[in-house]
């Protein structure tokens, strides 16, 4: 039962002052303000961070086409393949020589989901250049190197050579089955799959290992011109350098590519509709469950902040409800704790059980939910959760690759903001807010990937 | 006090050394511009550490996993868990055993001296009954299965178990459900009382914090300790290696395998230069750029799973290499070749300057981060080496001087192949 709105704005006052406190300090603190940003082709833009305080640099380029069954084994290939070499180092071994010589620069190639879109990222990093032994420009050749790998690779007669393609294709491969392999991602990736299966989302990010094995080169090239014609690309830099030089470099590149791009779309659908419950049996010690909920609430909604709020509190923090009352007062669970996916509208509650407690931890978990629903949540739970909360915000950017990322999630849903920023929103979430969007939640799919009877009776 | 500063110019960044009349040592490493601090404390006590002697008293054993339920239970007090306390400064905590030490950590960005408060008050207030023991059986229990159930740390442990006869490096950290039933409040005090002195232990700090402020939490909460000798047991361990190959069956669609060879330390840790110059070795020998990765690579006989490791402490050494194979005897019989190979004809000059400059990069950009700087501070302190002599050795190391290493490691006649296969294979 919510309480009188009367009564949140008195504990506001006292017991949030020393988050007060932190966001006023963090205001003049704060230095991650230099971040530029440029259109330089249709939906092609250019990101710069100026940081002077790390010891490297970083170029990343983010291509996002939307999920399509068919079209995801060919994408989920490609930025592996741009990453093995390029026209100027023809052979994997020649470009990782390269490499090393400017200090173990490295380009890594990733295939992800970002919502409803793939995401496929090359990137580079590598020592600022105040550090080179030599007095060399890293930065500036680390720049070219990426645009070499994106623009001019390794291609014959209008295919990626074919010993890098069928190198990268095995590779896939092993990928598909080592998913198998850690059975908390096989878990994840199993649960993923009935939840949205009517949805794009429940596509897998590599495919089927049967669309991989059917892949040819050519169909691998096809997909890469086919990318980088009608993704939506962000790139970001982020280091000391002021990247002017590294902007026109990539505004030349996309100059002579013929732009055919619309923007995508991400489909959220708010409630269940019945709760969908799958048990997978393998031979585990340790039984995994997980639920996963609707929240009727993804970006770009304004009451995102709130869902966040409400998924710390419920089972994102070291002191959430799931960690003090299900994992350490019931001894339950070895982990349990919640997640939250603003761009799906996701909420899920990852647990480890033994076989014999998965219906004891289900109910358990229920029921916090259930306490959340009704208002019970404390002042105290309150303003812990919100400041462990823009504790995490705040460290995520003193590192490069939490920088990027927080920037990259940012410019993808449109209306960035910065960390402290976000801060100050959840600062202002009252508890009647978390409430009302823990009553959002409505509970969609059961999955259980626990010991084979067999197994036990041997 | 004594306050030592420590510079380097080729980092450009500096630390200082604080030897605190408690007994404690304190590092401060600034970084500026950052918002936020990492503290962790270490005591120089693991999973190895199960037979030791303090001063002139008995010899002790005690129950595999006990250091690591000690971690489990050092969290808690009288008043409450630690979590439940730093939740009301925003810290984000956490802690660890490895084998050779024991580390509780927060990272902040706001109110820091509150959170040091705890740290050092917790890990001084031990609280162990008969009661709060038996309630944590469960959760370790649970842990100890969840590990089970990694086949990527059991291929760890078999390769381990296969290359130790007697070393207790050869024993899973969090130990066994029987051998932590045998653990009591009073075995728990025994470790706790001979390991967490302040003299055996250090305190390191890196980011947005400074000497004063670290300072002025140490003085008001560390309590004075009395100087004493522990003497750690280990049974005399031959050179070879127990079991050349380990396999286990387990439900996984495509093998892991981890190779170790097994080095001859002594009872010496290894030195800055020795860590240098291996990481340049290994560089050579097996990194992407290497021609035994892109022999195995073209063979279709690894992913990018693959990679090495130098695993060092108390009385072990070894080179690991692991990852996915389809078949890990075809890798093994192919790495040992290239190893008799490399000791045969040396070292090429162009390679080396390669490696040199990649293990280069690699070392600068550890320092980007808190943490990492943190961590390896402690590593640094408890095998007597200076943290800016790794990059200082990487930056100096000679042709040569890979060369005497290459020596010293990398038997081919002495390694242990540790697979984990799928049950119909």
């Amino acid at each position: 039962m919510p309480l009188h709105p009367t009564s949140f704005e008195k504990l506001d006052q006292t017991l949030t002052g020393r988050l007060r406190k932190f966001i006023n300090n963090l205001k003049e603190v704060f230095i991650l303000e230099k971040l530029k940003r440029v259109q330089i082709a249709e939906g092609v833009y250019f990101n710069t961070i100026f940081d002077n305080r790390f010891k490297t640099s970083r170029i990343a380029v983010t291509m996002l086409v939307g999920l399509d069954k068919d079209k995801v084994a060919a994408n989920a290939i490609v930025p592996n393949i741009l990453t093995r070499s390029c026209k100027a180092y023809p052979t994997y071994f020649e470009f990782s020589q390269k490499l090393d010589m400017l200090y173990g620069t490295s380009i890594t190639g990733i295939n992800s989901k970002m919502g409803d879109f793939q995401a496929l990222t090359l990137y580079a990093v590598g020592i600022d250049d105040k550090y080179s032994l030599d007095g060399e420009s890293v930065n500036k050749e680390m720049a070219e190197i990426i645009c070499d790998v994106l623009f001019d690779p390794n291609v014959e007669n209008g295919e990626f050579k074919d010993e890098d393609f069928k190198q990268e294709q095995r590779q896939l491969i092993e990928a598909i089955d080592a998913q198998f392999n850690n059975k908390r991602a096989y878990s994840m990736k199993r649960f993923l799959e009935v939840m949205f299966k009517d949805e794009k989302y429940g596509i897998n990010k590599y495919g089927t290992k049967e669309q991989v094995l059917a892949l040819t080169s050519k169909d691998a090239y096809n997909a890469y011109l086919e990318i980088i014609k009608t993704a939506k690309v962000e790139i970001m830099c982020l280091g000391s350098n002021d990247n002017d030089d590294v902007c026109k470099l990539f505004t030349e590149k996309f100059s002579s590519i013929e732009r055919d791009f619309a923007e995508g779309e991400n489909v959220v659908v708010p409630k269940a509709t019945e709760v969908k419950e799958q048990t997978d049996k393998l031979d585990v010690e340790q039984s995994k469950l997980i639920l996963g909920f609707r929240t009727d609430c993804a970006e770009p909604s304004d009451t995102v902040s709130e869902m966040k709020l409400a998924n710390a509190v419920l089972g994102g923090t070291a002191h959430s409800k799931l960690f003090n009352n299900v994992r350490e007062k019931l001894s339950l669970c070895y982990y349990c704790n919640s997640a939250y996916d603003s761009n799906k509208g996701l909420l899920y509650i990852e647990s480890g059980v033994q076989k014999e407690n998965i219906e004891k931890a289900k109910a358990a978990i229920l029921n916090e939910i259930e306490e959340m629903k009704k208002g019970n949540i404390t002042d105290e739970e309150m303003s812990d959760t919100k400041l462990s909360l823009c504790n995490r915000y705040m460290t995520s950017v003193d590192s490069p690759s939490g920088t990027q990322a927080w920037y990259l999630s940012q410019m993808l849903k449109g209306k960035p903001i910065s960390p402290q920023e976000q801060a100050e929103l959840i600062n202002a979430v009252t508890k009647e807010q978390v409430v009302a969007a823990a009553n959002k939640l409505t509970l969609d799919t059961v999955y259980v990937l626990t010991k084979n009877e067999s197994e036990e009776e041997n | 006090m004594d306050i030592k500063t420590v510079e380097n110019n080729i980092v450009k960044d500096k630390y200082y050394v604080l030897d605190h009349p408690s007994g404690l040592t304190i590092y401060v490493y600034p970084k500026e511009g950052y918002q936020s601090t990492y503290a962790i404390i270490g005591t120089k006590y693991g999973s190895v550490n199960t037979r030791f002697k303090v001063d002139d008293g008995e010899e002790i054993t005690v129950p595999d996993g006990i250091a690591h339920y000690l971690e489990h239970k050092l969290f808690e007090s009288e008043d409450g868990d630690a979590f439940t306390r730093y939740a009301k400064t925003g810290a984000n905590a956490n802690a660890y055993t490895s084998f050779e030490k024991t580390c509780y950590l927060f990272s902040c960005t706001e109110n820091f001296e509150e959170s040091l408060e705890i740290l050092l008050d917790f890990v001084q207030s031990p609280y162990f009954t008969a009661e709060t023991v038996a309630k944590e059986q469960g959760i370790i229990g649970q842990e100890i299965k969840m590990y089970d159930d990694s086949p990527s740390w059991r291929v760890m442990f078999n390769t381990l178990q296969g290359m130790y006869h007697k070393h207790p490096v050869r024993i899973d950290i969090a130990g066994t459900v029987e051998s932590i039933a045998e653990i009591t409040a009073e075995k728990l005090y025994d470790c706790y009382n001979s390991f967490y002195n302040l003299h055996n232990m250090v305190l390191c700090v890196a980011g947005n914090a400074t000497v004063e402020q670290v300072l002025s939490v140490a003085d008001r909460m560390l309590k004075p300790n009395k100087k004493q000798k522990i003497e750690n047991f280990f049974e005399d361990e031959p050179y070879e290696v127990a079991k050349e190959y380990v396999e286990q069956k387990f439900p996984v669609t495509i093998p892991l395998f981890n190779l170790g060879f097994k080095e001859n330390i002594g009872d010496k840790a290894a030195t800055s230069e020795q860590l240098a110059y291996t990481d340049i070795l290994l560089t050579i020998f097996a990194s992407t750029s290497s021609k035994l990765y892109n022999k195995l690579m073209d063979e279709g006989l690894i992913n990018e799973s693959f990679g090495y490791e130098y695993a060092e402490g108390p009385h072990y050494a070894a080179v690991l290499f692991g990852g996915e194979s389809r078949n890990p005897k075809k890798v093994t019989e192919i790495i040992k070749e290239a190893i008799r190979e490399f000791k045969k004809n040396g070292i090429d000059e162009k390679d080396f300057e390669l490696a040199k400059r990649s293990v280069y990069g690699n070392a600068i950009s550890g320092f980007n981060s808190n943490e990492n700087i943190a961590n390896i501070l402690i590593d640094m302190h408890f095998n007597d080496r200076e943290l800016f002599g790794y990059v200082d050795a990487i930056a100096n190391a000679k042709v040569e001087d890979i060369e005497k290493r290459l020596t010293e490691i990398l038997d081919p006649d002495n390694c242990t192949l540790s697979v984990v296969l799928g049950e119909e294979e």
